[in-house]
């Protein structure tokens, strides 16, 4: 029996993994993550190179100059930066995770994933295993936590009454990478009377538990609204 | 990090001939929230966060009740057989 564990953001790639590993495995449990989520993958992938390179000081021209300086630096030095760029990444209402998912290549010799998650699904050459899928009940908690930490307890959102009702669920939502367009609600306002019409809209405790709970329909949001391209969603009425 | 699953699970479930679903919901004093941030006086409930599944597969920090350790060896008992039979 092999087993391949890692974090869920490359964990969410282990289905994939079946296609191009076709004979090696005898079934697949995957927990806590599907490559359908937009966050599992990097769709900009050079961009995120450059801006990783950039903050470890390595040349941004080519991408030979790049990967040779970053050849250059022990995995700890590359590790902890990635770190200190994702907590501030938090703080801007960003996952952060661009630099270290998984990317969809162009179709050369060697490339390992070079065709869009959900065209493998549903029609790649997927081997017939088992599969065994799910999640934890409160998943998202921990996203809510690390949003907490970088910006709301830091600048004391949690007691503004104002900002808690009118920019609470547009900033966990652009957090999740939908941005709604400008003087536009639509979609803030619908996941607020589904997940918090029972709560006191300006109140921390109160809305608390509704936005753990829409912490992990985030990524719903965006995998349905989100087009094929490098824009952000921008949601009008 | 639900909804994409339901999706993977709609879409190869077309495909797949054995395929489940699972929703882990077991509640606990113990929580690897406690060891993502223990000391911060984060105003959330966590519940059961990303990764709780874990304590019930692995060796993890936590002081498990006569109820995890009870609930742990269903798990790793459903968790072999899908391995070992592809049915847990």
């Amino acid at each position: 029996m092999s087993c391949v564990t890692n974090k869920s953001i490359n964990k969410a790639n282990t289905i994939v993994l079946l296609s191009r590993l076709s004979g090696l495995f005898n079934g697949v449990i995957s927990q806590s993550g599907s490559p359908l989520a937009e966050w599992a993958l990097d769709r900009n992938p050079w961009e995120s190179a450059q801006y990783m390179a950039g903050r470890l000081g390595c040349p941004t021209d080519t991408s030979q100059n790049l990967v040779n300086c970053m050849r250059t630096l022990s995995w700890e030095e590359i590790v902890e930066e990635q770190s200190l760029s994702q907590e501030e990444a938090y703080a801007n209402l960003d996952l952060g995770l661009a630099t270290v998912t998984p990317t969809i290549e162009p179709d050369l010799a060697g490339a390992f994933i070079a065709e869009d998650p959900q065209t493998l699904m549903e029609t790649g050459d997927i081997p017939d295993v088992p599969l065994m899928l799910g999640t934890t009940l409160h998943e998202g908690s921990y996203v809510l936590a690390e949003l907490w930490l970088a910006k709301l307890g830091p600048e004391n959102l949690t007691d503004d009454a104002e900002w808690l009702r009118e920019q609470m669920i547009p900033s966990l939502l652009k957090t999740f990478g939908v941005t709604e367009g400008p003087g536009s609600s639509a979609v803030s306002q619908s996941v607020s009377l589904a997940y918090l019409s029972g709560s006191l809209r300006n109140n921390w405790d109160d809305l608390m538990p509704g936005l753990v709970d829409v912490s992990f329909i985030g990524s719903f949001l965006y995998i349905n609204l989100k087009p094929r391209s490098k824009m952000p969603i921008l949601c009008s009425t | 990090m639900k909804a994409p699953i339901l999706k993977t699970t709609e879409l190869l479930s077309k495909r797949l001939s054995n395929i489940y679903l699972y929703s882990f919901e077991q509640h606990s004093a113990n929580s690897l929230w406690w060891l993502f941030f223990l000391g911060e006086g984060i105003p959330i409930e966590h519940g059961i966060t990303h990764a709780d599944d874990l304590l019930y597969l692995f060796a993890m920090p936590g002081l498990p009740s006569a109820d995890d350790n009870l609930f742990s060896r269903y798990v790793c008992e459903m968790w072999t057989n899908f391995a070992g039979h592809g049915s847990v």
